[in-house]
């Protein structure tokens, strides 16, 4: 086995799929959430980048341990993990699906939304399917061997 | 695999902009600042009245509005099922059984937009705001 290739595939494939988590869950979808309410729920990014940093590096290990177990029933479970994971991530950066603004129209008024049907469709388009696809994948693949 | 998981990407996204749109709408709306709730004295009587202009249809809208002063408080609330653009929704408070001397009055407005996403907006002028 070519050690040099194997542990360069890995790394790189870790890396990516830990970015591409990372894009997703941490920037991505909460800030199109953001931008479609018009900066009504004043999401929390700014005041957290050094949690973004610790976020990228969670991704990235979890995505290398999955990339270097592949083959493992490991890699699907971590995967899985990884989905979860980002869920986890965009109710923290929406507070639990519940909005709570102060808006100045000559006073101060109190506006509270719940975005919770958002963050099923989040759930439901992008949590489940990263749950059982690599299980699926995973499956399918012990089968074709 | 790959396929299915780019398209449940896509879909998802496609469905996040879908059910996100009353959200965007109404959003706009409220930044356009059509929509008022303003009080009025008609008859020797408050009427409290939510004018409502938006693209975007409210269910189970509530209104509340809460009076305190001279140790008494009285709140009165109204309701409609379904408001559209141009929907008007009162409260009428009769002067007589308004508390002399109001300390508080607190406003509160209760929707579904778009019969999906809980909002209330709320404001309270006066000793407890």
């Amino acid at each position: 086995m070519n050690w040099k290739k194997r542990i360069l595939d890995v790394a790189l494939g870790g890396i990516l799929w830990g970015l591409y988590y990372w894009l997703l869950f941490t920037l991505l979808i909460p800030i199109l959430v953001d931008k479609f309410l018009g900066g009504l729920p004043q999401i929390k990014l700014m005041q957290t980048e050094g949690n973004l940093t610790i976020i990228m590096l969670l991704f990235i290990g979890l995505s290398l341990a999955a990339t270097a177990l592949k083959g493992t029933i490991y890699s699907p479970l971590i995967r899985a993990l990884e989905s979860i994971l980002g869920f986890e991530v965009v109710l923290y950066f929406m507070d639990g699906g519940v909005i709570r603004a102060s808006l100045d129209y000559g006073g101060p008024i109190i506006i509270m939304l719940d975005i919770s049907p958002i963050l099923w469709e989040i759930f439901l388009f992008f949590t489940v399917p990263g749950v059982i696809l690599p299980f699926v994948e995973y499956f399918t693949g012990r089968e074709e061997k | 695999m790959k396929e299915l998981k780019a398209a449940l990407l896509v879909v998802g996204f496609l469905f996040l902009l879908g059910v996100s749109y009353p959200l965007i709408a109404f959003v706009m709306d409220l930044h356009n600042g059509k929509s008022r709730i303003f009080t009025r004295i008609e008859d020797s009587s408050l009427v409290l009245i939510f004018d409502y202009r938006g693209s975007i249809e409210l269910t189970d809208v509530s209104l509340f509005l809460t009076l305190k002063g001279g140790g008494r408080k009285i709140t009165r609330r109204a309701s409609s099922p379904l408001m559209m653009n141009g929907s008007i929704l009162t409260i009428k408070v009769d002067a007589s059984r308004l508390p002399r001397k109001i300390s508080e009055v607190a406003v509160k407005m209760e929707a579904k937009i778009g019969g999906i996403f809980p909002l209330s907006i709320s404001r309270t002028v006066g000793e407890g705001s």
